[in-house]
């Protein structure tokens, strides 16, 4: 079985009658990279930040490496606690070069050979390398960024922490700083946990993704699971565009304006179609008419009504030119019911 | 069979505040540093009141007269110090006049000149001997009399109190959102009527707080009205004092003094809340209003006559009886044991007052708490109050309680601790909110402990403010006059007590050395500190 790097059951936090923390689980795997997900406000940072040691739980327990840092009666400063954190604004020390910023984790100030060593190849791993002398605000965004990773990963923390890494950055920018972060972290072997509210962002980045709400985690998997089968209408809805139609399912079947589909549910259930998985034609004696479209160039969105006047939409490649008002066959390639 | 769109994902618009409650050491430490400096006034409140009899102590009238002359001596001082700041500041910050930055520094200047000094120049330009008198001589023209009284004590203090207005309306003139001025202009209102519905009307929560420094400052002012022999209540207090063997008259009347003060700032804050203008974020910079050929001229003759009247003049007049005194032979040195005396009183009171500023200062940025909040309205009102009642109110201390500390360093430390405390609290405030929090969280998770964060990331990034504060403390403790007069020990002469004590006894030659000796030690830091800042 491999070990936990991190684990925490049952955390509430509440600040000033506010509950950011409701009864909140989560568990890493070593070597694995996990994002907590949720709207603002859900208390993802909180739930970080309890597990750095910033903040103390009202209830619950943390463990970090195999041992307890929080619980009733406990609490390990975060200075003891072997984690690694990468903050929102990087949070590096002005003052102070690169060198001494990555070295600063490391016993002595690190003027030993082997700390200066590992300053070396950690900043040779986030590609950074003849950058030890200058300070952070002669680094652009995206190096700033790499210097804080660089700074998290020398000590060789349990855990890395990475608290909206990517909000500070141009969004031109995200997704190159995105895949270099990925792959730093995979050559690392390191145990992430990170922290967004961008959809996009958290299934592209992880392994497993933890969605959050109002204090607590709802859902955890891996981002195609958690994108094809969401746990509830919510989660089906922040993760990405969803429309729903309401219907009655028996037998294990539930009947639509546009079709049958198999359903493991029983009475009232709500079938939601990703706009991706709904295909139309153009056909004059098709069953549903455009309403409008919204042309982005890489794709549209077209929205059609029914027979039975529900509205669903349809993402399609740049090619067909559809006008409010023609008529159109519809395909749907997948469908997802949730239980009311 | 309905169609329903994706729920929306329900957000919370309260994140959650994240400042923490403060260790108890802190709130301890705090409390233990801030308590005492209410003692003392206390003290003297419960003197005035319960310390001996009413009837008798002052006649009536004698307390009318007081009142009316400060009040008087208040509102004439405010009004003319915020026409002359007004003008200077507004000419060097929304002007294209030529070295208008130049100018600015200037307009600043005469805040090194203490109102002591200022007095002692206007004394020394007039009568027989007098500098002026002597250049229209040759015209055949009389000694220009020895001022006294009202005007003469109105004139110095205008003069040398108007830099407070100008450094508090450059900062505010220049933040003046250009957008609203075009708004306005766009829907027809003419150059006046801008700047009477535009300008002022954001400029006023300056002009409020400049005017309030002015007021709070003339009221307080001992030095410029005990030489030019206005009586106010701080003369009265101190005449009282020095002439009498009973204290209580003095007593009440620093007590009366304290509650006027009080009640000013009070009024003050009551008032504030409902018509202060949120400042708005400045976009761009205004555009400077280009100045015709005459306005020009007119410009930089308003600004030469202000500076030659507060500064030029001033130190002019010194300097010659200082040379004249030189020249004729008369003993004009030995200013340097209080020199020295004035060096070190001031850096010992630089040093404690950080210190104690700098937990109030975390305690206050970094976290919530109740004892902070009112730790930090206690030590600005108290600043606020006039030095002579703080001055008399530790001494009346010091003499009933603290017996062996009566005319000790300590005490007198204590005083300019009570006075100057803001000084060094803003400055260290401000560095504390530039550092983010996370800073300090970062190296935390990095494997160091609370105090080693403090000394390797959190001071080496303060150390500025802290330094601002101790130059600012450093300045106005060498300035100080009443409570040093009061509360110094015995034949501990600094400068600014020479310049009083040689004045009032008319040894102008002796005093000139001295005040010039204390305005070159204390320009150089103060313009390093204040006015580099201003045009930035």
């Amino acid at each position: 079985m491999t070990e936990l790097a991190i684990e925490a059951t049952g955390l509430s936090k509440t600040f000033g009658g506010v509950a950011a923390l409701a009864g909140f689980d989560i568990a890493v795997e070593e070597g694995q990279t996990l994002t907590l997900l949720g709207p603002s406000g859900c208390g993802k940072t909180t739930a970080l930040r309890v597990i750095a040691g910033f903040e103390r739980p009202d209830a619950g327990t943390v463990s970090v490496g195999g041992s307890a840092v929080a619980g009733p009666g406990l609490h390990v400063a975060p200075e003891r606690r072997r984690v690694g954190m990468v903050f929102q604004d990087y949070a590096l020390f002005p003052h102070m070069s690169v060198a001494s910023n990555v070295s600063y984790g490391l016993g002595k100030g690190g003027r030993l050979r082997k700390d200066l060593t590992r300053v070396a190849e950690v900043l040779e791993l986030v590609g950074l390398s003849g950058t030890e002398k200058r300070l952070p605000h002669e680094l652009s965004g995206g190096q700033q960024q790499r210097v804080a990773l660089a700074r998290a990963l020398a000590p060789r923390p349990a855990v890395i922490l990475l608290d909206e890494p990517f909000s500070n950055l141009d969004a031109s920018l995200r997704q190159r700083v995105r895949r270099e972060l990925k792959a730093i972290l995979a050559e690392a072997r390191a145990t992430a946990l990170f922290v967004t509210h961008d959809q996009e962002e958290a299934l592209s980045l992880s392994d497993l993704v933890a969605v959050m709400r109002e204090g607590r985690v709802v859902q955890v998997a891996t981002p195609p699971d958690l994108y094809r089968v969401p746990s509830d209408p919510w989660v089906a809805g922040f993760l990405g565009d969803a429309d729903f139609v309401s219907a009655t399912a028996s037998h294990g079947q539930v009947e639509t304006a546009i079709g049958t589909f198999a359903t493991e549910h029983d009475g009232n259930v709500l079938v939601m179609f990703r706009p991706e998985r709904v295909l139309v034609t153009a056909q004059p004696d098709g069953e549903a008419v455009v309403a409008s479209r919204e042309y982005f160039g890489h794709d549209q969105l077209v929205t059609i009504v029914l027979a039975d006047g529900s509205r669903i939409r349809s993402r399609l490649g740049p090619g067909p030119d559809l006008r409010p008002g023609e008529r159109v066959a519809v395909k749907i390639e997948e469908a997802t019911t949730f239980p009311i | 069979m309905t169609t329903a769109t994706a729920p929306a994902p329900s957000s919370s618009l309260l994140v959650p505040e994240r400042k923490h409650r403060a260790p108890a050491g802190l709130v301890a430490f705090t409390t233990l540093m801030v308590l005492p400096l209410v003692f003392p006034l206390a003290y003297l409140l419960w003197k005035a009141a319960f310390g001996g009899p009413w009837a008798g102590v002052l006649p009536a009238g004698r307390l009318v007269e007081l009142g009316f002359n400060t009040v008087l001596l208040v509102v004439t001082v405010v009004a003319g110090s915020t026409v002359l700041g007004l003008g200077t500041a507004w000419l060097t910050a929304r002007t294209d006049l030529a070295g208008r930055r130049l100018w600015s520094t200037l307009a600043a200047l005469p805040l090194v000149i203490p109102s002591y000094v200022g007095a002692l120049a206007l004394l020394g330009a007039t009568g027989r001997e007098g500098m002026l008198s002597e250049l229209i001589a040759p015209l055949g023209l009389g000694p220009i009399p020895i001022p006294r009284g009202f005007w003469a004590a109105a004139l110095a203090l205008i003069l040398f109190t108007y830099p407070y207005v100008h450094l508090t309306l450059v900062p505010a003139l220049r933040a003046l959102d250009p957008a609203l001025d075009e708004i306005a202009r766009g829907l027809g209102a003419g150059r006046r009527r801008r700047f009477r519905t535009v300008t002022l009307p954001q400029i006023a929560p300056g002009l409020r707080n400049a005017g309030l420094l002015v007021a709070l400052y003339t009221m307080a002012d001992f030095g410029a009205v005990s030489l030019l022999r206005y009586d106010t209540f701080t003369r009265a207090i101190f005449l009282q004092y020095a002439g009498r063997l009973d204290r209580r008259p003095a007593t009440v009347l620093a007590a009366i003094l304290m509650v006027v003060a009080l009640s000013v700032l009070w009024g003050e804050r009551k008032t504030r809340r409902r018509t202060d203008v949120a400042g708005g974020r400045t976009v761009r910079p205004h555009s400077p209003l280009v100045l015709g050929r005459g306005a020009e001229l007119g410009a930089h003759l308003y600004l030469g006559t202000v500076c030659l009247f507060s500064l030029a003049l001033p130190v002019a007049i010194l300097v010659r009886w200082w040379m004249r005194g030189t020249l004729a032979g008369r003993e004009t040195v030995a200013v340097w044991g209080e020199l020295g005396r004035s060096l070190t009183v001031s850096a010992l009171s630089a040093v404690l007052i950080v210190l104690v500023a700098l937990p109030l200062a975390v305690l206050t940025v970094r976290y919530r708490s109740r004892v902070g909040q009112a730790a930090e309205t206690v030590a600005w009102t108290v600043s606020a109050l006039p030095h002579i009642t703080v001055g008399l109110a530790v001494l009346l201390t010091g003499v009933s309680l603290l017996l062996p500390l009566y005319q000790s360093l300590p005490l007198l430390l204590f005083a300019y601790l009570m006075m100057f405390l803001p000084q060094a609290l803003g400055p260290a405030q401000v560095a504390l909110r530039k550092v983010s929090p996370s800073l300090e969280e970062a190296s935390r998770s990095l494997g160091r402990p609370p105090l080693a964060t403090a000394l390797r990331v959190t001071m080496p990034l303060i150390m500025k403010g802290l330094l601002a504060g101790a130059g600012l403390v450093f300045l106005t403790t060498m300035k100080e006059l009443p409570a040093t007069l009061l509360l110094r020990p015995t034949g501990f002469e600094t400068l600014a007590i020479r310049i009083w004590s040689t004045t009032s006894e008319g040894f102008y030659t002796r005093a000139s050395f001295a005040a010039l000796v204390l305005i070159a030690v204390s320009a150089v830091p103060l313009h390093l500190l204040i006015t580099r800042d201003l045009h930035d």
